[in-house]
């Protein structure tokens, strides 16, 4: 079997379509995993000195998904979480404020469903579903698939919502111009030092639900002192996205990025 | 369970090369994982083997190397051990620092018979 794509287990297959579509086929149906090999008789031990990397693989397809996004000014922000931090709500509130003005893609990842997806269509931008089966992160491939079902326009901005989970996804490039975590503030303060790696690889973080704060133990400023322990650079963005609160500033942060 | 993930990742390589070289067996698979890679050696051990009684690869001995984190601080121009994921020195709190070791994810090599 194979996790990433599960290619050979039909039932667990990575469904990659557009919002609205059937399924018409697996993103990854077409490569070969090469099982059959001839039987030589050279029995003497041969020890081949490879020193590479694991994840060589994923990070030139990262790097071919990054030339591609900077070769047409496309802004592509991989967005990271654990579940019901708000991601989904904060695209919807933030497409529903630029339509019109700037162009939008989303590529949602869940296990299972298009509901996600479903909700950035009716929040007004194009969307493409992952559905990584067992998967528990998208990775560079699954993207460079991914983006054979929407048409990129150039100067577009390309949210990837990632599968949540604060773990997974940390180590997988997918060629994003930069990372995104965002928490709520019903988790715990201290979740940058129980899942360190993701914040040391995001540039920002989205702090949500901040409407919520009076009411729950959460300390704004420990959680803060945690992350920047973890990663001294990261640029914080307080949200309450179901209400609309802040988006503003995440506008302002978009703006900023934008590659002209 | 990135873990499996990567396991498969590394037996597409150990399947590429027995292929090339026609061999059967792997004698010693030799890895070098980082401890601030963000892999935990023991799941990656769990999702090889079970990999491996899949793909019906025959795999005597996974030999993994882990790599103790090292950093470098260019404000008291020391090397430092860093914390875990602690972006600062861990000798004079300064956070100009670079990690130069700690999140290797590499195969080292791969002795067939």
């Amino acid at each position: 079997m194979c996790d990433t794509c599960g290619c050979s287990d039909p039932n667990q297959e990575v469904t990659i379509k557009k919002a609205g579509a059937k399924i018409e086929n697996s993103g990854n149906q077409q490569h070969s995993h090469g099982h059959g090999h001839s039987h030589g008789h050279h029995n003497e031990p041969e020890k081949v000195n490879l020193s590479q990397n694991i994840l060589s693989e994923n990070d030139l397809l990262a790097a071919r998904n990054r030339g591609f996004f900077e070769g047409r000014r496309i802004l592509a922000l991989n967005i990271v979480s654990s579940p019901g931090s708000g991601k989904t709500t904060l695209l919807e509130q933030c497409i529903k404020q630029l339509k019109g003005s700037k162009d939008m893609f989303v590529i949602e990842g869940d296990q299972q469903t298009s509901n996600d997806a479903d909700r950035i269509v009716n929040a007004g931008a194009e969307a493409v579903q992952i559905n990584t089966g067992n998967g528990c992160h998208l990775d560079a491939h699954m993207i460079h698939h991914a983006m054979d079902k929407i048409q990129l326009s150039e100067g577009s901005i390309l949210f990837i919502e990632n599968v949540g989970n604060l773990v997974c996804p940390a180590l997988f490039d997918l060629g994003e111009s930069e990372r995104i975590v965002v928490i709520s503030v019903t988790e715990g303060a201290d979740k940058p030092l129980k899942y360190p790696n993701m914040f040391n690889t995001s540039q920002v973080c989205v702090i949500n639900k901040m409407d919520l704060l009076p009411y729950v133990d959460f300390n704004l400023d420990y959680f803060k002192e945690c992350a920047r322990k973890i990663n001294p650079e990261i640029v914080f963005i307080e949200t309450s996205a179901s209400k609309s609160d802040g988006i503003d500033k995440w506008l302002k942060y978009l703006e900023s990025r934008a590659l002209t | 369970m990135h873990e499996f993930s990567i396991a498969q990742t590394i037996l597409e390589t150990v399947e590429e090369n027995r292929d090339r070289l026609q061999k059967h067996n792997v004698d010693e698979l030799e890895l070098e994982i980082g401890k601030l890679s963000g892999i935990e050696i023991d799941a990656l051990k769990f999702a090889l083997k079970q990999l491996v009684n899949q793909e019906n690869i025959f795999v005597k001995k996974i030999n993994v190397h882990e790599i103790e984190p090292e950093g470098f601080c260019k404000t008291c121009n020391k090397a430092f051990k860093p914390e875990m994921y602690m972006s600062y020195c861990t000798l004079c709190g300064g956070f100009d620092v670079t990690i130069d070791k700690g999140r290797e994810l590499i195969i080292k090599s791969i002795t067939y018979s």
